[in-house]
């Protein structure tokens, strides 16, 4: 055969040829960069222990011996939210892959196998779906307890469904596609079907969706923190260290705008990558 | 003649908002070891309906799918695993019915893994033989589906329905989304590959130009009932059911000198969940009487050796 | 002979995209006169679908377009899209594929009709309802004022691409331009559309260039062909003289991988498939499927050669086999 491929390569092979020139994907990710290198090389970079108090010198406003300041107990809060970022970084990870790991599975049944299944499963899904954002984590918390793990498993509990629910759209799409039937036609088990043909087709959406809420976990997760069901002293979280400034911002402004600005700078970054991820992926960019 | 597979009295109904749709009414055929049966009809006559039926990827109201002996309706679970490893198919379009995420030998090769269990050399060489098989070469093993165009994809889905070794292919309607002369190329392997191969035909088509080229035994539906089947030579001969004449006379000729549209036919067809009584075709037929639009509906007859027919008035009488 | 409702001489077209201008046509020169029906043949690729874009000024922005046309001895400046729909608006339709997708599933036929014609010729509302029937008369749809309050989903497909057609004639166009219209719908329906197309092109003078990759459609239809490939017009002929005496090469291996009734024996096959507009092979873009090619085929672009029959670009043409003994 002398018929010469010549159609444009696959997903990804574009995919570099579109996010170039995406600057604010490349300011994303160059601050995203530099806030892994700081949570992994926390102990090089923090000038004190992040933990100690030290009453001489509390509420210190920004000097050369405090970066930043220290809070009201006197601990350097450059330190701290040096340190935070390592807390921060886990938990939207953690949370981001739990959810989409649980949430998938869920998502590519319904959307496979279709009808009593399906009706079942999305039934669930949209219990947890109707609740307003961060009710469900307080209620769970109220349920299992306060702290940096209950907070995180209560945000997964309150993600994973919009994963089913992103999944189960893509998985009933391509389940319905020929080569799908054509499998069924050759007698293979739906086990090897789901993964092997649909998952492959149907995750992509569900990989946009992780780059977008790594940053919103970040924020709820803070939140959590800030109304005081999250992270707890001696816990390093930026939430919590914007939480226990509340009394003394007004005239300590150093002590509220440095972790929340870090969680300004990480929300923000992580979300132009999501959208450079986005437009990466989305084969639909190609029509730009 | 040793009859392959054989489809008795198969029954598919469907309940819509707007009434029972009769997707395939009462459908009997055989298809004997070696032959190509094709069925033709217009949108809604139920031949993809028959064809998923075939498959078992669509249950059937009633009746019965006998396979090779065994029927395939109310089969166990890994009979019907076993059976579906003698039917292959090859679908309409190219462009979806390939998983776009595997290579094209893995997907040529995946049956062999699963069912036959073969990994490595072995695998290697089934597949650079099933490439051979349908004119590629084993060096686009490694290739995406969408690095092929629309024919050599047809030719990919045939080595997979191939791999391994079926006694029967269910084609549905696999050239007509290919440019013209790529179209005849597919047909042509096909009908070396029949030969080759001693292949099983169950061919789906709109197009009594490639039926006629592809197949042996023809059958003609409307509606969800077969009007008229037998050996292909003799209906698009002599063709007895006035639906079988109005296809044959409305496909476009090749020939400029000598249009066949200066009549064009009346009426169109009705909707499946909406039949008339009687004959289905009646209020389309110019032979129609008031016999044909009264219930019952009209009985196959024979009206030579295996060439039947279902109507009250059919051509030649 | 009438002057030519509508000429386009070189016209070409390419895609830009991120990397460079990908061209599709090449220099595609046609005529449509008065009445007179033209088809427009050719594989995926060979620009059949992009041509006629161009000439109603539908291409997308992307698009760099040069060359000339006429129509009704009016310049068209068709490198500029919008002028030229400004130009063609109300003189010149399209009606394509998928009938449904031209209409809003959530309106009737007749308010959608009436809200088109009233909104082209600033008729009252009722004026409109008696155009529109009256185009629903004219395309002989049954039962034309149920039809007005139907939904697009109530009816068939062929239904549906009788109301489009009924739709495209309001406006009383010179210029019918039909996109494979007839792809989709079974051959006895096909049959009915085909036979009123010509009817109206007929009775109202209409000029139509009728898109398809189907040559039987073809032949029952038009009055004369022109087939691209690759993005150049390989041959162009009248009907009769296109199907039975084909000059150029591709025309007659096309003719030759035509299915059709009485033809029980193997097909000729082309070899290979259309080329890529972004990867066209050199000299004439047939020649590595061309079972005559010559060493100049697969140099030198071959030029247009007028006879009394046609125009055809072969180098090799099928009539000059003729004088040799074989």
């Amino acid at each position: 055969m002398s018929e010469a491929a010549v159609l444009p390569k696959g997903r990804f092979a574009g995919a570099f040829e579109r996010v170039r020139g995406n600057a604010a994907f490349f300011v994303g990710v160059v601050v995203f960069g530099l806030i892994i290198l700081v949570a992994v090389f926390a102990p090089l970079i923090a000038t004190h222990d992040p933990l100690k108090i030290d009453f001489t010198a509390k509420l210190a406003a920004p000097s050369t011996a405090h970066l930043f300041g220290t809070d009201e107990l006197g601990r350097d809060i450059f330190s701290r939210v040096v340190y935070g970022a390592r807390t921060s970084l886990t938990i939207g990870l953690i949370v981001t892959v739990l959810s989409a790991l649980i949430g998938t599975p869920f998502g590519l049944v319904a959307g496979y196998f279709g009808g009593r299944i399906e009706w079942a499963i999305m039934r669930m899904m949209d219990v947890f779906i109707a609740f307003p954002p961060l009710l469900l984590p307080i209620a769970i918390t109220a349920a299992v307890g306060q702290g940096l793990y209950e907070a995180m498993l209560a945000l997964t509990v309150s993600f994973f469904p919009w994963y089913a629910r992103i999944v189960h759209g893509e998985a009933k799409r391509i389940s319905g596609q020929l080569f799908v039937k054509s499998a069924r036609a050759q007698g293979f088990s739906n086990l090897r079907i789901m993964f092997r043909h649909v998952l492959p087709n149907a995750w992509i959406p569900a990989i946009i969706q992780a780059s977008m809420d790594f940053g919103y976990t970040i924020l709820a997760a803070a939140s959590l923190s800030f109304i005081g069901i999250g992270a707890k002293e001696p816990d390093l979280e930026w939430g919590l260290m914007v939480a226990l400034s509340r009394s003394k911002f007004l005239d300590y402004w150093w002590v509220a705008l440095v972790p929340g600005l870090a969680i300004f700078l990480t929300v923000f970054a992580v979300n132009l990558i999501g959208d450079g991820v986005n437009d990466m992926l989305d084969p639909k960019g190609d029509s730009k | 003649m040793s009859e392959l597979l054989s489809v008795r009295n198969l029954v598919k109904r469907y309940e819509t908002p707007r009434g029972t749709v009769h997707a395939v009414d009462d459908v009997s055929f055989e298809i004997p070891v070696g032959h190509s049966v094709a069925v033709v009809g217009e949108s809604g006559c139920g031949k993809s309906t028959l064809a998923l039926s075939v498959l078992q990827l669509v249950a059937p109201t009633s009746g019965q799918v006998n396979f090779d002996g065994t029927d395939l309706i109310g089969a166990s679970r890994s009979a019907l695993t076993r059976l579906r490893r003698e039917i292959g198919v090859v679908f309409q379009d190219p462009a979806s019915s390939l998983n776009p995420r595997m290579r094209v030998g893995d997907i040529v090769g995946e049956p062999l893994r699963v069912h036959e269990k073969l990994r490595g050399r072995s695998l290697h060489d089934r597949v650079t033989k099933l490439f051979n098989d349908v004119g590629l070469t084993a060096d686009a093993m490694d290739r995406y589906p969408h690095q092929f165009s629309g024919g050599q994809r047809q030719r990919i889905s045939i080595a997979r329905a191939l791999a391994l070794e079926p006694k029967l292919i269910v084609l549905d309607e696999p050239t007509s989304a290919l440019d013209v002369s790529v179209q005849a190329q597919v047909l042509n392997l096909l009908q070396d590959l029949k030969a080759r191969k001693n292949l099983s035909y169950l061919y789906i088509s709109h197009s009594l130009a490639t039926v006629e080229y592809l197949a042996d035994i023809l059958i003609v539906m409307y509606l969800g009932r077969v009007i008229e089947k037998g050996p292909a030579d003799d209906i698009f001969r002599d063709p007895r059911h006035p639906y079988t004449r109005l296809l044959i006379d409305s496909a476009p000729s090749l020939d400029p000198l000598n249009r066949r549209l200066s009549r064009p036919p009346s009426g169109e067809i009705p909707s499946p969940s909406n039949r008339p009584a009687g004959c289905h075709f009646a209020s389309r037929c110019s032979r129609a009487t008031d016999l044909c639009r009264k219930d019952p509906q009209p009985d196959e007859i024979e009206r030579a050796s295996n060439h039947r027919v279902t109507c009250h008035h059919p051509i030649g009488t | 002979m009438t002057a030519p409702l509508l000429e386009i001489n070189d016209l070409r077209v390419g895609f830009r995209n991120r990397r460079a201008v990908v061209q599709v046509l090449h220099g595609v020169s046609l005529d449509i006169r008065p009445g007179e029906i033209v088809g427009l043949v050719g594989e995926s690729g060979s620009g059949k679908s992009t041509t006629p874009l161009a000439m109603l000024g539908l291409l997308p922005a992307n698009a760099v377009i040069g060359g000339q046309a006429r129509f009704e001895n009016r310049t068209l400046d068709i490198a500029n899209p919008a002028a030229t729909r400004k130009i063609l608006g109300g003189r010149a339709s399209l009606i394509f594929q998928q009938p449904l997708k031209a209409f809003s599933p959530y309106a009737t036929f007749g308010r959608q009709l009436v809200d088109a014609i009233s909104a082209q010729t600033g008729m009252s509302r009722t004026d409109a309802g008696k155009v529109a029937l009256a185009a629903l008369e004219d395309v002989q749809m049954p039962d034309p004022e149920g039809a007005m309050a139907r939904y697009p989903h109530q009816v068939s497909g062929g239904q549906a691409q009788r109301v489009m057609i009924a739709l495209a004639l309001s406006c009383n166009p010179k210029l019918l331009v039909a996109d494979e219209p007839t792809t989709a719908l079974d051959v006895t329906v096909q049959a009915q559309v085909l036979h009123l197309i010509r009817e109206l092109a007929k009775s109202r003078g209409i000029g139509v260039l009728f898109i398809t990759h189907d040559l039987g459609v073809v032949a029952e239809l038009c009055d004369r062909v022109v087939v691209l490939y690759a993005g150049r017009v390989c041959e162009t002929a009248p009907v009769a003289g296109l199907f039975h005496h084909p000059q150029h090469r591709y025309t007659r291996a096309l003719l030759g991988s035509m299915p059709h009734l009485g033809s029980a024996q193997a097909f000729e096959t082309i070899p290979g498939s259309a080329p890529s507009p972004a990867a066209l092979p050199s000299g004439c873009a047939f020649h590595p499927r061309c079972a005559a090619a010559t060493e100049r085929c697969r140099t030198e672009l071959p030029q247009m050669v007028t006879t009394e029959a046609g125009r055809f670009a072969c180098w090799n043409p099928v009539g000059s086999d003729k004088g040799r003994v074989v």
